[in-house]
């Protein structure tokens, strides 16, 4: 069995972050932002699993234990960041992110 | 054990109140009050134990730096005596207010239990950085009543109360994450061994003592508050509802005084020493100028604001004479405060709920119409204003003896011109307010009901029994800061068989504390 | 030992009792139309007061004229080295000032009960009066300074009470405020005496009567008071203290409150600002002898006010026409007497005066609270007259009081009056002539009431018309002082041989003193009979020229209010022109403190702090941009610049 190398797993976790920032930077709807936020944590995991199979036998226990943290809070993050996006969308009629701001200008 | 359980009591009881009553006003101020009254009766035994203490816990250790932060509680005859304060004036201050406040009895209840908690956990904290957590800890409970419950201008004046604090206490954390810097691991305790702490401080180049000083008694300062230091008292004291400024004259603000006590003169004692003529200088101004810009006051809120100033002005001149007398005056007459500046508060509430308005010029008559009122009115206005027979005279007294003994008599007078003045404006309160005819027509009851005046009376008979007892008060002191500072000076003390139990009581598990921080 | 000293704190626990009930019953019965009944309230207020002074009677027998009893309720003050104790001492001093405050004090109360009949604050009223009771027999009960504080202060309260005591009237709540206020600054001076007599002590400062005295006859404290520091602390003890009496018993400078006073109810300016709370700044000057009479300055300046506040006083009195101001100045001059005889030294006489003066001017108030009462509330000498048909008991109790006042022969001013003058003689002949010159004015203006009051034809018929004889609660405590002022001075009749009991009675107290300042200079033989015929030639002078200008029907014309105009105006409100300098800066220097500082100087800092932060608020706030995904990517960009610097700063 082949072993994948750790550098390209990290290059891969790296293209993911990248493509999850682009995401929230570039998108104005803010399911789009939702989904860059969870890209970007995912690959954060990979990153951590990666770099686990590099460390020696107890050590990478730790690697893989930060993802499963991740996990539900990402699934806390995204039960919440859902629930007032829709209370939201109630109210303003719009997933806009720009039409939400309420700052003085 | 009890310690804790008297700190935890508050916030039980906000809790119970948050849950367990319902939305009507009446029932919410029953049960406050009952939870109040349980509340006092479970801080009552303080007074009579002496010293106490629990065993210390280490909490967690601040970052960066290698102090410990123990969590233990401790008391003695001065915060026991204060926390007294805070203990009665609670439910006083949530039954007088069940008729203003209303439906919304419930929160009212709530935070005022929730500030008398971190009241508590001030004057109970023994390590300086728990004491700090609650010293701050009272704003936000304190601004919620003012900005929720409060006058017209409830915006202004809570934001006012909140920037001053915030921003006086502010060098006191900086002076605080310093100190404890240099401590190098001797615990913070501020009652008790302090020993280790001070002498780090000689070590100090004399700039760097002096600004840790001076950042400390801003904070407190601006909490008593000392004199120019005082602007957000006057607006804040008239806009707050009457039960929270009740709580914040009566027991918060005697808060600040005992950080003097507690902290600046023994953590300070070469800089205390240097600057205490400073201190009453500011004190005595402090006690001229209130009672002369309370004359001139027509609102009557502003007026027993600027009052406060005055007594508590004295009551810092006290402190610094670093004298037995001084001292004992200054703790008396913070109780005496706390008693008649809460009950006068109170009644002005009721008074200010009948007429919708604070103007003295609108009132008169009230002699005729409310006898009831008029006469507690005139009970504490006259403890107010030190009437022998009343604990504020004790009090006086003691503090105008100090100085003239430790300042000359020139200090005694203009302390003793100070309680003229108070006689005058407080007189001319009760003239507007009592005598010749209304001025325009009350709405609400005639008088106080007899329910009504239970808020108030009890506060009046504690006056006058400490008037002409004082011994508790006086002789809790001797178990508590005057020791200590007796022992540091020269003359050794012979304290008491009685005495010395209490202390060792007190010390022993200080003692533990402070071998554990070394560990 | 004597078994009474434990029912010493029943003395003022009476009086207290009565008041709390009295109160209770006022409060309580506030929803009936008329309050509490008349009779009970009544009742439990002159039995209070009645009950004092049988048990004062029975003290007073019990003990011999050397010995005091003591008792000590508890501890009050405990600072450390200094303490203070609860309790009360009862020796013949003590007993003579409470024979007659309570003595007096309950033929009062009883007057009042017609009275005050009509008037809805009935059981308020005897509830203040036994407050009062119970703070005056405080205050010369006390066995220390601040026991009597307890009790100097408690009187003033009930005094505000009392002139305030009629509250819809807002005059009476200023006469009352002013009687505080001034007391109070009296009272600074009683309490920075106090302060200043301890650090002259020294170490083991004492409040305690007893231990004051012991410690001016020592001889070994002789040195301290020699020195420097001594004397002047000493000086500077005897003349704040002195300052304190002069609050309380209205002399130079702090006596206008005393006129004022007669706003309240006549019954009570008899007690109180006549009879018993004015007269205790002669008590505490005579129990404080031991110190005074080592402050020869002081002395001279009891004397010197004493004599000026006499004649003032007097002449102002001439200027009067409500019927109560002329015995309120009246008042302040006979007080001024006493002050003249404490300052010269004579004790003894100053407290006899003290005595008489109480029975006559108390059967004076009360008999013009008679001729009030008779005339429904009218108190303007010019429009009375030939009221002595309408009103023959009232006018032979105040033709009694007129008597004893004028001192006229066995009349009770006669012998205490008579007796200080002669005093005087002997310690300065100016004095003397001063004193008589008083005694001369003081017949002018008491024949001046008597006649327009009395005499003459009637100025207002329909008033007369209208007159009534006093009830009988008011006419027995008339009868009685009216019998007093004509008798009781024969307690201490110097010209005849065996009647000076109450000077054996309070001799033992004051002899040490009185013999300090007599050491040396020996005794004096004047004859008496010719201070007396001087005397009374002096009175029926002043009398004689009052009846040739005021008698017969010289035309007295009431216009206007009762105050005096022109100069007797200025005269009268001379001291108030005093106060003015030191209560309009005090007002101003009020109005500055609010104004200015307070608005201007802290006001105006917190609004600028205020503007500096809204103003970096409003520059920051520019640089926000409202768009998320740019706060978000200049964050990153932010991020990014933090972690170069640090990387590059750690290559």
């Amino acid at each position: 069995m082949t072993t994948i190398p750790a550098i390209c797993i990290q290059f891969l976790a790296l293209v993911l972050f990248v493509l999850g920032l682009a995401t929230t930077l570039s998108r104005r709807n803010l399911f789009f932002l939702l989904m860059g936020v969870e890209v970007m944590l995912n690959a954060a995991n990979l990153s951590f699993v990666g770099f686990s199979r590099t460390l020696p036998g107890e050590a990478s226990v730790e690697g893989l234990v930060i993802p499963v943290f991740v996990i539900a809070l990402s699934a806390a993050e995204a039960c919440v960041g859902l629930a007032m996006l829709i209370l939201v969308f109630h109210s303003r009629e719009s997933v806009d992110a720009d039409a939400y701001s309420r700052m003085k200008e | 054990m009890h310690l804790v359980l008297l700190l935890l009591a508050p916030f039980v009881a906000a809790l119970l109140l948050a849950f367990g009553s319902n939305k009507e006003g009446q029932s919410s101020s029953r049960l406050g009050l009952f939870l109040g009254l349980g509340i006092a009766a479970l801080a009552f035994p303080l007074v009579l134990c002496g010293g106490c203490a629990t065993e210390p816990i280490a909490w967690f250790r601040i970052p960066g730096i290698s102090a410990t932060v123990n969590f233990q509680l401790g008391s003695d005859g001065l915060s026991a005596w204060l926390l007294q304060l805070a203990a009665w004036l609670t439910p006083a201050a949530i039954w007088a207010s069940r008729r203003a406040i209303g439906d919304r009895m419930r929160e009212f209840a709530i935070w005022t239990f929730l500030l008398q908690g971190t009241i508590f956990g001030s004057l109970l904290a023994t390590d300086m950085v728990v004491f700090f957590l609650f010293f701050e800890a009272m704003l936000v409970p304190s601004f919620v009543l003012i900005s929720g419950f409060g006058g017209r201008r409830r915006r202004h004046a809570s934001l006012l109360f909140v920037i001053f604090t915030a921003v006086g206490s502010a060098p006191l954390m900086i002076a605080l994450y310093f100190m404890a810097a240099i401590s190098h691991g001797t615990s913070l305790e501020m009652i008790g061994a302090r020993m280790g702490l001070i002498s780090q401080f000689h070590m100090l180049p004399i700039g760097m003592s002096v600004a840790l000083f001076l950042a400390v008694v801003v904070a407190f300062a601006v909490k008593t508050p000392l004199l120019p230091l005082h602007g957000w008292q006057a607006d804040t004291y008239s806009e707050a509802p009457a039960g929270t400024v009740a709580l914040l004259s009566g027991a918060m603000a005697k808060v600040g005084v005992y950080g003097f006590i507690r902290f600046v003169i023994p953590f300070f004692p070469a800089e205390a020493q240097k600057y205490a003529g400073w201190f009453v200088l500011a004190g005595l101004v402090a006690v001229i100028y209130g009672a002369l810009v309370a004359m001139a006051q027509s609102d009557f809120k502003r007026l027993m604001a600027f009052s406060s100033l005055g007594h508590l002005g004295l009551v810092v001149a006290g402190v610094f004479t670093f004298t037995e007398g001084g001292i004992k005056g200054a703790l008396i007459l913070m109780v005496a405060h706390g008693l008649s500046a809460g009950g006068l508060f109170l009644l002005l509430g009721y008074l200010e709920r009948w007429a919708k308005s604070r103007h003295l010029d609108d009132f008169g008559g009230l002699a005729a119409r409310s006898p009831l009122f008029s006469t507690l009115l005139v009970m504490l206005v006259l403890a107010a204003v030190g009437l022998p027979g009343t604990a504020g005279f004790v009090g006086e007294f003691l503090i105008l003896k100090a100085l003239w003994a430790s300042f000359g008599p020139g200090a005694a007078l203009l302390g003793g011109l100070g309680v003229i003045l108070s006689a005058a404006y407080a007189l001319r309160m009760v003239q507007k307010l009592l005598f010749g005819k209304p001025a325009l027509p009350l709405e609400g009851e005639a008088d106080l009901t007899t329910g009504e005046s239970f808020a108030i009376v009890p506060l009046v008979l504690g006056l006058i029994v400490l008037g002409f007892w004082p011994t508790p008060v006086t002789r809790a002191i001797d178990m508590s800061v005057y020791q200590g500072w007796k022992a540091k000076s020269a003359v050794g003390c012979k304290p008491c068989p009685m005495k010395s139990a209490a202390m060792s009581q007190c010390h022993k598990p200080t003692q533990e504390s402070a071998d554990a921080a070394g560990r | 030992m004597n078994q009474l000293q434990h029912y010493l704190w029943l003395l003022p626990a009476l009086p207290l009792l009565g008041a709390i009930l009295n109160g209770t019953l006022s409060l309580a019965s506030t929803d009936t139309p008329n309050g509490p009944s008349r009779g009970l309230s009544g009742f439990i207020g002159t039995m209070a007061s009645g009950l004092a002074f049988v048990l004062t009677a029975v003290l007073a027998l019990s003990i011999r004229n050397d010995e005091a009893i003591r008792q000590v309720c508890w501890t009050w003050i405990d600072a450390g080295s200094f303490k203070v104790n609860f309790g009360f001492a009862f020796d013949s001093l003590t007993a003579m000032m409470l024979l007659f405050i309570t003595g007096i004090g309950t033929l009062i109360h009883l007057y009042s009960i017609g009275y005050m009949a009509e008037d809805r604050g009935f059981a308020r009223f005897f509830a203040y009066l036994n407050l009062f009771m119970a703070s005056m027999i405080v205050l010369v009960l006390g066995s220390n300074m601040l026991m009597t504080f307890i009790g100097w202060e408690g009187v003033g309260l009930c005094s505000y009470l009392l002139i305030g005591f009629w509250h819809h009237e807002p005059a009476n709540g200023d006469a009352a405020r002013k009687a505080f206020l001034v007391n109070r600054a009296g009272d600074l001076g009683f309490l920075l005496g106090a302060f200043a007599l301890m650090a002259l002590m020294g170490s083991n400062a004492s409040l305690e009567y007893s231990a004051i005295a012991a410690w001016f006859r020592d001889s070994a404290n002789a040195s301290i008071l020699a020195s420097g520091t001594g004397a002047g602390l000493l000086t500077a003890a005897c003349l704040l203290i002195f300052l304190g009496c002069t609050g309380k018993s209205a002399q130079i400078p702090l006596l206008t409150w005393l006129p004022d006073a007669m706003a309240g109810p006549t019954p009570v300016s008899a007690l109180i600002h006549a009879a018993t709370m004015v007269t205790s700044g002669v008590y505490l000057i005579s129990r404080m002898s031991d110190m005074f009479v080592r402050s020869p300055l002081t002395m001279s300046v009891v004397a010197g006010i004493g004599i000026a506040t006499a004649l003032w006083a007097a002449i102002a009195g001439l200027f009067q026409n409500d019927i109560k101001k002329v015995l309120a100045y009246s008042t302040v001059s006979q007080l001024g007497f006493m002050f003249v005889a404490a300052g010269i030294g004579a004790f003894d006489a100053a407290l006899f005066h003290v005595f008489t003066h109480a029975f006559f001017k108390a059967a004076l108030f009360l008999g013009s609270g008679s001729v009030i009462h008779a005339l429904h509330g009218e108190q303007d000498i010019r429009k009375m007259g030939g009221l002595w048909k309408k009103l023959p008991l009232t006018f032979g109790v105040m033709a009694a009081g007129w008597y004893a006042i004028l001192g006229l022969p066995l009349g009770a001013g006669f012998w205490s009056k008579d007796l200080i003058l002669e005093k005087a003689f002997v310690h300065s002949p100016l004095l003397y002539v001063l004193g008589l010159s008083g005694a001369v004015i003081t017949a002018l203006y008491m024949t001046r009431l008597m006649v327009l009051t009395f005499f003459g034809k009637s100025r207002d018929e329909h008033a007369a018309a209208h007159a009534h004889e006093a009830p009988v609660s008011m006419a027995v405590p008339l009868l009685i002082l009216g019998l007093g002022a004509v008798g009781a001075g024969f307690f201490w009749a110097g010209m005849i041989p065996g009647m000076d009991a109450f000077q054996v009675m309070i001799s033992p107290v004051l002899s040490p003193a009185q013999g300090f300042l007599s050491h040396g200079t020996g005794e004096h033989h004047v004859s008496a009979l010719l201070f007396a015929a001087i005397g009374t030639l002096a009175a029926l002078v002043g009398a004689t020229a009052a009846w040739k200008i005021w008698g017969g029907n010289a035309k007295v014309e009431a216009i206007g209010s009762s105050a005096p105009k022109g100069f007797g105006a200025h005269w009268t409100n001379l001291f108030d022109y005093v106060h003015a300098l030191v209560i309009w800066p005090t007002k101003a220097v009020s109005w500055i403190f609010d104004k200015v500082v307070q608005t201007v100087v802290f006001g105006g800092s917190i609004a600028l702090v205020q503007f500096i932060v809204e103003l970096v608020g409003d520059c920051v706030r520019s640089l926000q941009r409202p768009r998320l995904r740019v706060n978000l990517g200049l964050s990153l960009a932010g991020l990014l610049a933090v972690l170069a610097f640090f990387l590059l700063g750690a290559w």
